[in-house]
Parts: C-alpha cells; sequence; structure tokens
C-alpha cells in the first residue's frame, strides 16, 4: 500500500493547477466508480452537483462504515488519512463546495485523530490557495441507517436517521437543503492517486480493496483489479481455508450483499458483482439457518422503523428463524418468509429494507430451501 | 430560516456530549439542550431515543462486544457469556457497583481481527473468553 502514499501532495497542486470542468473531465476519463457498493460514475455525480444552481454546497465524505465484513474504510482513515483529506479538498474545488463533513461513527475514534492529525499537517499556504475550505470532523452516534446517504443527512441535521424519497437527490437538495455530494471513504481516497500518476495510468492500475473474513487462513485486507475471481481471492490472497473444511459459500458484498457458491469461484468480480468488496467465507461445517438468523437478527435491530414493510418485515423475519417451525419440516415458515421477502424488495423505502433477505433468497436458489428447514 | 436549522444541528454533538459525561442522556440534560438551542424538547427526545449509543447502559467501564456476523462465526457468544457470568452483570447489563456494563453491538469494523470488543474508546481483538476476562481484570 506504500505506492498509496500521497507524494507531497503532488494531487492537491495538480489539482490547483487546472479549472475545477478540468478536474471533473479527469475524473471522469479515470473511470473511477463509487466503491461503497453502489458503483455509480463518480465524474457524473460531480458535475451534477458542479452544475446545481446554489449559492452554497457541500461535500459530505462518508465514513459510517457499518456492513457486517467491511473495514476498509477504517483501514484508509487510520493509515492514509491525508489521501481521504487531499480527496475531499479536491471534490470541494471542483463542485464549488465551502464547507465539507467527513461523517464518522462513533467507534471510529482512532480514525477520527488521524484524520485531526492530518488536516493539521496541510500546509496553510496550499489550504488558502484553495480558498481556505471549511472540513468538519463529524462524529455520528453511528448505525448501520446512517451509511445511507440521504439518512446521513438527517444525522447531520440534528434528526433522526430515517431515510427520505427521492427526488430530489441529495446533488440537488441535500444538506440544508443544499446541493450536496457525499462519496465513500475509499472512493475520495482514490482521488488523489488520479492526479498523482494521471486518469490513463490509474485507470490501467486501479485496484479495489477488498476486506476478506470468516473461515479463512488469513483474514484482512486485500488489493485487486476489478476481474479478480472469488478463488484468487479466497485461495491466494486469503491462503485458502482455514482448516482442512471445504469451501461452502462467501457472502460478497456483506450480509446485504450475494451468495457464492462453489460453483460460483470463478465468475470474475466486477463492479456489479464485488459491492462493497466484503467477503465473508464460510465453511462446509456452517449452519445456514444459524447465519440467517443471525443476518436477520442485525436487521431487525438495525431498521429505522420509518417504513412498515421493513420494520415488520425484519422483524417478523426475525422471530419466525427464532422460534421452532410450525409444521415438522418447516415448510410452512418457509413459505411466509419467501413471501416476506418479495414484499420487502419490492416495497421498502431504502436499500436496507430491499437488501435484508438478499442472502436468504440466494441460499434458498442455490442451496434449495431444505438446508434451513432443520436446526 | 437555515441559522436556525445549523442551530438544531447542534443536538447531536450535545447529546454525545451529554452522553459521555453521564454514561446515558439524562431527561434533564435533554430539557437543558432543548432550552440551549430553542428546540421542542421532544426534537431532543425523538433523536436521543433514536440512536442506541446514546442510551448504553452507564458505567465507569462501557463493553460493546460485536455480535454480528464475522464476530459471531468467531463465537463472540461464548465471550459474551464469560464476561456476564465473571463480572456478575445483571439484567440492565450492568456489574455490581456500576464499574462495568456490557452491549452487544453491530459490526465494529474489526471484521478481519474479531472477535472483537470496544472498552470505552479502546479496541480489542482476537479474543478469547481467557482473554477477554483478563483484559477486563487489568480495568478493575
Amino acid at each position: 500500500m506504500s505506492s498509496m502514499s500521497p507524494a507531497d501532495n503532488l494531487a492537491l497542486e495538480k489539482a490547483l493547477a487546472i479549472k475545477p470542468e478540468e478536474i471533473i473531465d479527469e475524473i471522469t476519463e479515470s473511470g473511477l466508480r463509487g466503491l461503497g457498493g453502489a458503483g455509480f460514475p463518480v465524474g457524473r455525480k460531480w458535475r451534477t452537483v458542479r452544475e446545481a444552481r446554489s449559492d452554497k454546497k457541500f461535500v459530505i465524505c462518508n465514513a459510517e462504515e457499518g456492513e457486517p465484513g467491511t473495514f476498509k474504510d477504517r483501514y484508509l482513515i487510520e493509515n492514509f488519512p491525508e489521501m481521504v483529506i487531499e480527496g475531499v479538498l479536491i471534490a470541494m474545488h471542483a463542485v464549488g463546495a465551502k464547507q465539507s463533513y467527513i461523517y464518522l461513527r462513533r467507534e471510529y475514534g482512532k480514525g477520527y485523530e488521524s484524520l485531526k492529525k492530518a488536516v493539521r499537517g496541510f500546509p496553510p499556504g496550499l489550504i488558502k490557495k484553495f480558498g481556505s475550505p471549511e472540513v468538519t470532523l463529524w462524529k455520528g452516534p453511528g448505525g448501520y441507517i446512517c451509511g445511507e446517504e440521504s439518512a446521513l443527512i438527517e444525522s447531520i441535521s440534528g434528526r433522526r436517521a430515517e431515510p427520505q424519497s427521492r427526488p430530489p437527490y441529495p446533488t440537488e437538495a441535500g444538506l440544508f437543503g443544499h446541493p450536496t455530494l457525499i462519496n465513500n471513504v475509499e472512493t475520495l481516497a482514490n482521488v488523489p492517486l488520479i492526479f498523482n500518476m494521471g486518469a490513463e495510468k490509474y485507470r490501467e492500475s486501479f485496484k479495489k480493496i477488498f476486506c476478506v473474513s470468516g473461515d479463512v487462513k488469513k483474514r484482512g485486507i486485500y488489493k485487486a483489479a476489478p476481474g479478480v475471481t472469488l478463488r484468487e481471492l479466497v485461495f491466494n490472497h486469503a491462503d485458502g481455508m482455514k482448516s482442512a473444511k471445504r469451501f461452502k459459500l462467501a457472502l460478497v458484498g456483506g450480509v446485504s450483499g450475494r451468495v457464492f457458491s462453489s460453483d460460483d469461484l470463478d465468475l470474475k468480480l466486477d463492479y456489479e458483482l464485488f459491492g462493497n468488496g466484503a467477503i465473508i467465507v464460510l465453511d462446509e461445517s456452517r449452519s445456514l439457518r444459524d447465519t440467517i438468523l443471525n443476518i436477520a437478527e442485525f436487521f431487525a435491530e438495525e431498521s429505522c422503523g420509518k417504513c412498515a414493510p421493513c420494520r415488520q418485515g425484519t422483524s417478523r423475519f426475525e422471530a419466525i428463524l427464532k422460534r421452532k417451525y410450525k409444521n415438522k419440516d418447516g415448510s410452512k415458515d418457509m413459505e411466509v418468509l419467501k413471501l416476506l421477502s418479495t414484499v420487502m424488495k419490492d416495497t421498502s423505502l431504502c436499500g436496507l429494507g430491499r437488501t435484508a433477505t438478499n442472502v436468504f433468497d440466494d441460499i434458498v436458489k442455490k442451496f434449495g430451501q431444505e438446508v434451513l428447514m432443520t436446526s | 430560516m437555515e441559522k436556525k436549522e445549523t442551530l438544531a444541528a447542534n443536538v447531536i454533538p450535545e447529546l454525545m456530549k451529554a452522553a459521555s459525561r453521564k454514561g446515558e442522556v439524562t431527561s434533564s440534560a435533554i430539557v437543558s439542550i432543548a432550552t440551549k438551542l430553542s428546540i421542542p424538547v421532544t426534537a431532543v427526545e425523538q433523536v436521543a431515543t433514536f440512536y442506541p449509543s446514546l442510551s448504553i447502559p452507564p458505567a465507569k467501564h462501557q463493553i460493546s462486544l460485536c455480535k454480528s456476523l464475522s464476530c459471531h462465526m468467531e463465537r463472540s457468544s461464548a465471550i459474551y457469556k464469560a464476561i456476564k457470568k465473571e463480572l456478575s452483570i445483571n439484567k440492565a447489563g450492568v456489574s455490581p457497583g456500576g464499574k462495568f456494563s456490557i452491549t452487544l453491538t453491530s459490526c465494529l469494523g474489526l471484521c478481519g481481527e474479531g472477535p472483537a470488543m470496544m472498552v470505552n474508546d479502546k479496541s480489542f481483538t482476537a479474543l478469547r473468553p481467557a482473554k477477554a476476562l483478563k483484559i477486563l481484570e487489568a480495568l478493575k
């Protein structure tokens, strides 16, 4: 990762030397996409905020990393805080924002300190050249839902972190009603690299951070180009399975992500598949019912309760999995769970309710509902 | 309009300050925050009750033990049981004399080194029941 360290704020100097529009062209040219899970083209998002008419604009760095299995943003903030700040400053300059927030979860106290130190470390003269932008480190009370961008805005505004229906999108009417750019930590940390090495070279050498946990020998952070396979990540990077037990499945994108079985080990992990880059590996000894129950408990607790399908759906899901099944083989309960899952997917207000049953659906599809019927 | 909005935005930092002083947000703290920011008491209260981290049981040492999938797979529940037993944690999640409180929490972002817990602001990883108890013993 040493190649990621900023070379004496070179990226900032380079970005300052060109017009904001040219910065956005460079970002577009680099092919950078949102790395928090959505994969939205970053250049397009920046341009929308740049072109929005308003006397005030904001940039928010989303550091509310809450997806189980994800620990890349913590790693970046603690080890490369300067890059995150540089990314924020360049984004502010590009979209025309004078104020920014880094929304940190409560538990990232160590990251807060390193960011604070990094902010102080920038040469004042250089910051002045940027028009003395205001960067606020905002330590939030935390919660999975706070990572949802409209909920995050609510939280900074001093309200309950409840997602809002869109449109308007935050890029049009975000924080305090002003156009707001929200990018994930990893996305912004990549921005200085684009200016350090140039868009074209960057595009060729881009590497995504994967977080591997679960039943592998070496859990941790691994960098790989998009298109890497799960087999390479699990068996080369993470050195294979922890014990003699065989690979059963991996949750790619965390507990709201998708299930990869051994048939999927050679699929190329591209933006559409890798989600936020979290990979939780389960060996053949793991109880899938226990796994599904743990995930159901998580979503029941983290649902903000604003919309009924998610509030009711997540808690019913948990309750059914927790108790004894109604008929002997559990098939009746399975029908209810499948129906609930469909309703939650179709009608929930935000991504939480819409993805809470992804792993359940995939396990039923790939392994058959029988694996969940016995405990 | 906007000035009022940005003032109201201070409600969460204020609540977090109150929580770090007392360990939880008391009702008198809610009233004084509302007065200070000139917003209704209910506006503060509905925010205070939304975020679980603002209602952690007060104690000298607040333990948050991760129960999300990666830590769960590393048997974080065994650590929870051991701590509860060893520290005689009551139903409210507090040890006698209010020295320790324990909360099972969602992902702490330490999945690569789990099972993990935080005690106040410090994180501890690769726990086993005996190791966790030793860490807490040193704080007694």
